[in-house]
């Protein structure tokens, strides 16, 4: 099934598999992606292997799909999910309730971590999970703009070198996350140099690691807070 | 040489660029396909470490960046 059909299923359904996760869908939040899983795995992976209660943020949450994965394959942790759009915030809220997630998963709304002011989250968190638009706005107009015929602009442009979003995440995140705590990305194919840069240049990060797909290709990038 | 010179060396010795000569001081880069997400941060890179300035994020603009004339244009302000 093309990505295109599968997207069309997953609205007309309302309904979408996300890891074994059964999520509802609905315009104004994208699909979740298969790839997406990997960022997922990754995630999980990395905080069964850490003690105690874990705080995590789903930053761009999209329908919650991380956000509800996380909190249900680690028992312990308490996730923060949150977006800009209402669209997406009330497509969460629903796969929340859905899965009987409200006590471990909270979900806010504003402009990247803005959200999380407040919060006593300052220094706390243990682990960032952020699939961001990563998609140029030149190449959204061309030839990617398939993209818009079902799904939010919002879910898929990154400004006008697709980096916008993951910029801004590297320069936000440093101040919530722990000494140790983890920034994982999603990242476009390619795109794993120019995120190796940005973590570099920020400086309060140690050098990267990456996941790749089935196919070889990076899909995830990550790195710790010094 | 001159600042456009530098960039336009560094651009089609790094990128790929199908004809070199078609790349004027006004064409843009993203248009052409010659840099985006794959390669804006060498960009800077070269720009710092070549001309001794530093680029914030909120720089990392097409106004500044999408063509060579630009690009010599925002080193120019950046080092008066």
């Amino acid at each position: 099934m093309s990505e295109d059909e599968r997207v069309r299923r997953a609205y007309a359904e309302g309904r979408v598999r996300f890891l074994d996760l059964d999520l509802e869908i609905a315009p104004g939040a994208l699909v979740p992606r298969r790839e997406t899983e990997l960022l997922a795995r990754t995630a999980i992976g990395l905080l069964a292997a850490l003690p105690g209660d874990l705080r995590v943020v789903d930053m761009c949450c999209g329908s919650g799909n991380l956000a509800c994965a996380i909190a249900s394959f680690i028992p312990q942790s308490h996730v923060w999910a949150s977006d800009l759009t209402d669209g997406c915030v009330a497509v969460t809220r629903r796969n929340v309730a859905r899965l009987d997630l409200g006590a471990r998963v909270t979900v806010t709304q504003g402009d990247l971590f803005a959200a999380l002011a407040g919060s006593g989250l300052e220094a706390a968190v243990d682990v960032v999970v952020c699939n961001p638009p990563y998609i140029s706005t030149g190449r959204l107009e061309k030839e990617r703009k398939e993209l818009l015929d079902h799904e939010p602009r919002e879910a898929f442009d990154g400004g006008p070198y697709g980096l916008t979003i993951h910029q801004r995440v590297v320069r936000e995140a440093p101040p919530f996350l722990r000494a140790g705590g983890s920034l994982l990305f999603e990242i476009g194919l390619g795109q794993e140099r120019q995120v190796d840069v940005l973590f570099r240049r920020a400086t309060s990060y140690t050098a990267t690691v990456h996941e790749k797909d089935a196919d070889g290709h990076v899909r995830v990038v990550m790195a710790k807070k010094v | 040489m001159e600042i456009k010179e530098q960039v336009r060396q560094f651009i089609v010795s790094n990128f790929y660029v199908a004809d070199p000569v078609a790349v004027g001081d006004e064409t843009s880069l993203l248009d052409q396909g010659i840099i985006d997400s794959t390669g804006v941060l060498e960009v800077i890179s070269f720009l710092e470490s070549t001309f001794g300035i530093v680029v914030a994020d909120e720089e990392m603009l097409p106004d500044n960046l999408d063509t060579i004339g630009r690009i010599a244009a925002f080193v120019g302000k950046k080092r008066a």
